[in-house]
């Protein structure tokens, strides 16, 4: 019948061939899980296009203003003005150009002063 | 069989075996018989196994997407386009159309219903007809967004399927439609700057199959999206309060030539641009044509004055109105008495202008406008750009209506471009929708006009703003210069004495200009009955609220107790 050399030489055959199998088999299922993960990150990526899209959207100039018109009751939000911008090295400048201001409003204010006392005026 | 087979090989190869109990009939007898019927057998199973393995072959070479609704139709991928701080201006986002396969379709009621959960606009009564059809597919919805996809995956309904598109999105709608412009369906750019990414070789790289979504860097212009959003509020309510039947504006730096805002109304939505191709939606400011009037006296002013024939201090006699030929030229806001140089600018006398003008010879004149670039077509990145249009020979009287603005039409980002080279020291650069840092500005620079002129210039355009017809045009603490223009259209070969075209030509900080801002309003009505419709009154107050609005975002530093005489001693 069959000689070993047969016997080992027909085992190592099918060993080959599961292995090959078993080889073949596992990289097809890496390659599943590369395809899948490449479906995966591909849909992360397309959401993420999306999202950016939609936070464009929300944070629009326009929409903000609409918005703030719209909550203006609560929000109390007003445009800034010229005099309400400065830099750091103009500091004493700006200072200086606020005290005027305020002395003005307050030359205002006691121009209109009534009788009426607040905890903020001191006698 | 096999076994039959493993048998004759055994017996052929080795006949002589001293093992005898293996040899088969066939070896023994020597015959031919057996022999043919085993080469007939292995012939029919060769023959077999080559069909099945041909088939094969042929089957591989299928193509699959025969099972499966209408052709994918492959969308360019585009870059995104971002503004000068990063915004996205326009995105290419994957949208997923929904068909079904009406023959797979197990039970249509079902589907629908399944369907409905997530699609709740979803035509009952039309979707089930379209169900019940024999039709191999049927669209049942386009655009949709991936979170509706994956919920109609997740719903498990047998016979539909979905292909992807690309799809060109502009988050901010209507705000820069005409600087970015249009794609058509297959996300190829057909206006704007969408068209002019495509000559730069997106649409070649696209060819060869490289302009990979991955691959495409995105795209920056020079636009501040919020400087854009504020100067297209202020036209649109410029254009109810005036009921103007077109507007437009650019915001220009004035130290690089970059467009940092520009909006033409009406515009169109470029996310669903059904009206984009009407004709009173094309792009007026650098697209469109206007003569525009008195903001043409600031560069008469600069020729006589760059000629060095006239100074500040000259002054020209407008008591009477100019007669040339059978035309009469008249003042507007006639003061009848010989004015100042500052004077003809601030009270914007047309006589005074064509006085001054013709100190200068009409070649030269003409040779000046050619060379601020107020002649010719400007070179920019935008395709929508128009020629200018004028005299081909000029003659007196052409000169002397184009030194007021009549006669010559120009397009107003052009206009807006040469008042840059007035105010900044007398550089003229081409106007670009690309960012351009100052030292590279410095290439694309040509010097038009004597720094000193300038100086004269940002001082005029200043007095104009304290004491002229500028004055709705100031804003405290960033001082501006500007001018008032206010044409009249011509309707039917003539000028129209009630249809007028108005604009403001402004700068800011006038001291170091840093922005050019024009507005101009084509046929503005008054406010109320009896009141004026001329620029000072609806343009100037426009470039106000704009200046107010957008100089802190443009960083320029609101300054106070400043005098202009500083500006009037540099000029002297």
């Amino acid at each position: 019948m069959f000689r070993t050399t047969d016997v080992i030489l027909i085992g190592v055959m099918v060993a080959a061939a599961g292995l090959t199998f078993k080889v073949k088999y596992d990289a097809e299922l890496k390659l599943e899980e590369i395809r899948r993960l490449q479906a995966e990150i591909q849909t992360e990526a397309d959401t993420i296009d999306v999202l950016r899209a939609d936070l464009s959207v929300l944070t629009q100039a326009g929409r903000l203003q609409k918005l703030v018109d719209a909550y203006n009751g609560e929000l109390q939000l007003e445009p800034v003005e010229p005099d309400q911008v400065s830099s750091m090295n103009r500091i004493a400048e700006t200072l200086r150009a606020v005290g005027e201001i305020a002395a003005a409003r307050t030359q205002e204010a006691e121009a209109v002063t009534d009788g009426v006392q607040t905890g903020a005026v001191s006698e | 069989m096999i076994n039959h087979y493993f048998k004759w090989l055994k017996g052929r190869s080795a006949p002589a075996a001293s093992d005898g109990t293996i040899v088969v009939d066939g070896a023994r007898t020597g015959s031919g018989r057996a022999r043919n019927r085993l080469v007939m057998t292995m012939a029919v199973f060769l023959a077999m196994y080559g069909v099945i393995a041909g088939r094969l072959v042929y089957l591989g070479f299928q193509d699959i997407a025969e099972n499966g609704g209408p052709a994918y139709r492959n969308t360019a991928s585009r870059p995104d386009i971002i503004d000068r701080n990063g915004e996205l201006l326009a995105t290419d986002i994957k949208t997923f159309s929904l068909f079904a396969e009406p023959r797979r379709i197990v039970d249509a009621d079902e589907a629908i219903e399944k369907l409905l959960t997530v699609l709740p606009d979803l035509d009952y009564e039309q979707t089930y007809h379209r169900l019940r059809t024999d039709a191999g597919f049927v669209w049942l919805r386009r655009q949709l967004s991936p979170r509706q996809q994956t919920a109609i995956m997740g719903l498990g309904v047998p016979g539909i399927g979905f292909r992807s598109e690309n799809r060109r999105f502009y988050p901010g709608g209507a705000t820069a439609s005409h600087v970015l412009g249009l794609v058509d369906i297959d996300n190829k750019g057909i206006a704007g700057i969408e068209k002019y990414i495509d000559s730069q070789g997106l649409a070649d790289l696209r060819a060869i199959g490289l302009a990979e979504r991955e691959a495409l860097k995105p795209f920056q212009l020079s636009i501040d999206i919020r400087v854009q959003h504020i100067l297209r509020d202020e036209l649109v309510r410029a254009t109810n309060r005036f009921r103007t039947i077109a507007s437009g504006g650019v915001v220009l730096d004035a130290r690089t030539g970059e467009v940092v805002a520009m909006v033409s109304l009406p515009d169109y939505d470029p996310n669903n641009p059904v009206d984009a191709h009407k004709i009173d939606r094309l792009n007026r400011m650098s697209g469109g044509v206007f003569e525009m009037g008195s903001t043409f006296k600031g560069f008469t002013m600069a020729m006589a004055l760059d000629s060095g024939e006239v100074s500040l201090n000259d002054s020209f006699d407008a008591r009477r109105p100019l007669t040339v030929g059978k035309h009469t030229i008249r003042d507007f806001h006639g003061k009848g008495r010989v004015l100042s140089v500052p004077e003809i600018f601030i009270f914007s006398s047309n006589i005074g202008t064509a006085r001054m003008a013709e100190t200068v010879p009409i070649e030269q004149h003409k040779a000046f406008f050619r060379r601020i670039g107020l002649l010719d077509r400007m070179s920019t990145e935008l395709p929508e750009v128009a020629t200018p249009t004028g005299p081909a020979e000029w003659k007196r009287i052409n000169r002397i209506t184009i030194s007021f603005g009549h006669g010559v039409a120009t397009t107003p980002l052009q206009t807006a471009v040469s008042t840059a080279a007035l105010v900044n020291g007398g550089v003229l650069f081409d106007p670009t929708f690309l960012p351009r840092s100052q030292s590279d500005a410095v290439d694309h620079a040509t010097a038009v006009l004597d720094p000193k002129t300038s100086a004269a210039m940002r001082y005029l355009f200043r007095l104009n703003v304290e004491k002229g017809s500028g004055r709705r045009a100031e804003v405290p603490g960033y001082f501006v210069g500007g001018k008032t223009g206010t044409a009249e259209k011509v309707v039917n070969g003539r000028y129209s004495t009630d249809k007028r075209f108005n604009a403001f030509l402004s700068v800011f900080p006038a001291d170091d200009p840093q922005y050019v801002v024009l507005v101009i309003l084509d046929e503005p009505k008054p406010e109320q009955p009896g009141m004026g419709a001329t620029s000072g009154l609806n343009a100037a107050p426009t470039v106000s609220n704009i200046v107010r609005r957008s100089a802190p975002l443009l960083g320029v530093m609101p300054e106070f107790g400043h005098e202009s005489a500083a500006l009037l001693v540099s000029t002297q």
